[in-house]
């Protein structure tokens, strides 16, 4: 039993860092442009489906992949915010929310369109690879997973805090008129910050695609997860998208231990509520006022 | 240095600004005061390039950038240091120090232009690990100036500098105005505190309604009989 539970803790932990660096990227979209950025999930979808292609048509090792989805889904983003939602920025948030779903909306339903229905499997020889550490059992595809979600979250963190670019993003963020007076393109800025966030979201994708089914609603599961991340972490809190990932990556797996299916779910909106209730703000989040 | 010609400038399409021109030479401090509501800071907006004009030049040595981003004119050496400072809390001072060299112009000097800021403000040297939330009314406004001069302008902009600042603190801030001006910089203040901004300036211009009413040397309008009873109540 004590076994059962550490090997849940685990998986939840590996699987968690995916489910941290999808929000940490949304942190980058909200924490900069305050966008409810709903199609974050159907960016994903779309990673997904061209590591797939990449992988089953041209035959790329699953996560060399990441060479074509992380760039491609920059430049998708960067364009979504250049002329979809840049022209929005100074309009009230519930217009930005509608366009950004109904940009989910289209990528979704073009992808069924495209794609059809029927779930994607990628059956690569990564998948049964495992390692085992006493009697607990480690997959391949999570390690690598979790090792690369880490490592795109720490690089990112270093850009954001260590280069000129990183700190005027930043500072965008919090002060836009400052901001511009210090000669930062701050409209530059929002659509490079779009686009870093939708290339964590694609990274993502493309390290979730080897031991995920993928079909055009995928995108929806993982962006109502992705809000409850972040706002569990505390809305523009970089840390804590990461560690809120971790949080409901090991709430998900434990509780899958309990109910079946489906209900596993309902172990992260409790934690959800649950967190919201002592602390309002989400784990790492401000205090309003 | 800066010429405006007949600017128009205003909000939703109501102009605050009609037709208004003055000149700030090279080398002075040229001074805007003028009650709330003024048009001041509106007049300030436009020469930055945050609010786009209605109408008008905007000629700075030699060449009309009304038209300009923002970013552009930084780049040239316009550079505004806003009313109410708008730092950034939740960077370190020497974060906020490192960003106003952002512009490609300062950028490769930012090691001697640090050195030359923090010479002039020294409590920001030991306060360069804080958060700018963290630093007093007066500390965010050497910081709001120091970022500025990071910047390498050729005309520093200061909207308001003494706002709900206390008088020794405003004292200072004037020196340090005196003293970079000495060193070359051409220095545009715009001032609700008429008799410091009067006795610091070499010229200045008052805005009533959105139009220069009187102009002069600063101890001329000092002695000017309408100001004085207007604005210094006497």
């Amino acid at each position: 039993m004590a076994t059962f539970l550490l090997q849940s803790v685990v998986n939840g932990l590996l699987t968690g860092a995916l489910y941290g660096l999808v929000a940490v990227g949304l942190t980058v979209i909200f924490g900069v442009m305050k966008v409810i950025n709903f199609a974050h999930g159907s960016l994903m979808m779309l990673a997904m489906y061209a590591s797939f292609w990449a992988y089953s048509l041209l035959h790329m090792d699953p996560y060399a992949t990441l060479v074509i989805s992380v760039p491609l889904l920059f430049v998708l983003g960067a364009l979504m915010q250049k002329f979809l939602i840049a022209p929005l920025l100074d309009a009230p948030e519930h217009n930005q929310l509608l366009l950004t779903l109904g940009v989910a909306l289209f990528l979704e339903n073009g992808a069924l369109l495209a794609f059809k229905a029927d779930p994607r499997v990628m059956q690569s020889a990564y998948l049964g690879v495992n390692f085992y550490v006493g009697d607990l059992t480690l997959k391949l595809v999570h390690l690598i997973a979790f090792g690369a979600s880490a490592a795109i979250t720490g690089l990112l963190y270093l850009l954001l805090n260590r280069t000129d670019l990183g700190k005027a993003i930043r500072a965008a963020a919090e002060e836009r008129t400052g901001a511009i007076l210090m000669g930062i393109d701050v409209k530059r800025v929002f659509w490079i910050s779009f686009g870093i966030g939708s290339a964590c979201v694609a990274a993502a994708g493309t390290l979730i695609a080897p031991f995920f089914p993928i079909d055009p609603h995928v995108g929806s599961l993982f962006v109502i997860i992705a809000f409850v991340v972040v706002v569990l972490g505390g809305m523009g809190s970089f840390l804590g998208a990461f560690a809120g990932g971790l949080i409901v990556g090991v709430g998900e797996s434990v509780g899958a231990m309990f109910l079946s299916g489906s209900l596993k779910q309902m172990v992260t909106y409790v934690l959800f509520v649950l967190i919201l209730l002592f602390r309002p703000s989400g784990l790492f989040g401000k205090r309003a006022g | 240095m800066l010429e405006l010609h007949d600017l128009t400038a205003g909000y939703g399409g109501v102009p605050i600004l009609r037709g208004l021109a003055l000149r700030v030479e090279a080398g002075e401090i040229a001074a805007i005061v003028g009650s709330n509501g003024a048009g001041k800071t509106t007049a300030i907006r436009a020469i930055s390039g945050v609010l786009p004009p209605m109408g008008g030049r905007i000629v700075f040595q030699g060449r009309d950038v009304a038209r300009l981003e923002p970013h552009d004119r930084v780049a040239l050496g316009i550079v505004e240091v806003p009313e109410g400072r708008k730092i950034f809390g939740s960077l370190t001072v020497l974060e906020n120090l490192e960003l106003g060299s952002y512009n490609r112009r300062a950028r490769p000097r930012r090691r001697e232009s640090l050195a030359r800021v923090l010479a002039l403000f020294p409590r920001l040297g030991e306060r360069l690990r804080q958060r700018g939330a963290t630093l007093s009314g007066g500390e965010q406004q050497m910081l709001a100036i120091g970022r500025g001069l990071m910047a390498l302008p050729e005309l520093l902009i200061l909207d308001e500098p003494s706002l709900g600042l206390a008088p020794i603190v405003v004292r200072d801030i004037f020196r340090i105005v005196r003293e970079v001006n000495a060193a070359g910089l051409t220095v545009l203040l715009v001032e609700q505190n008429v008799q410091q901004t009067l006795s610091l300036a070499h010229r200045a211009f008052v805005l009533e309604n959105g139009a220069v009413t009187l102009q002069g040397t600063g101890a001329e309008l000092l002695e000017n009989p309408h100001l004085k009873a207007a604005y210094l109540g006497l």
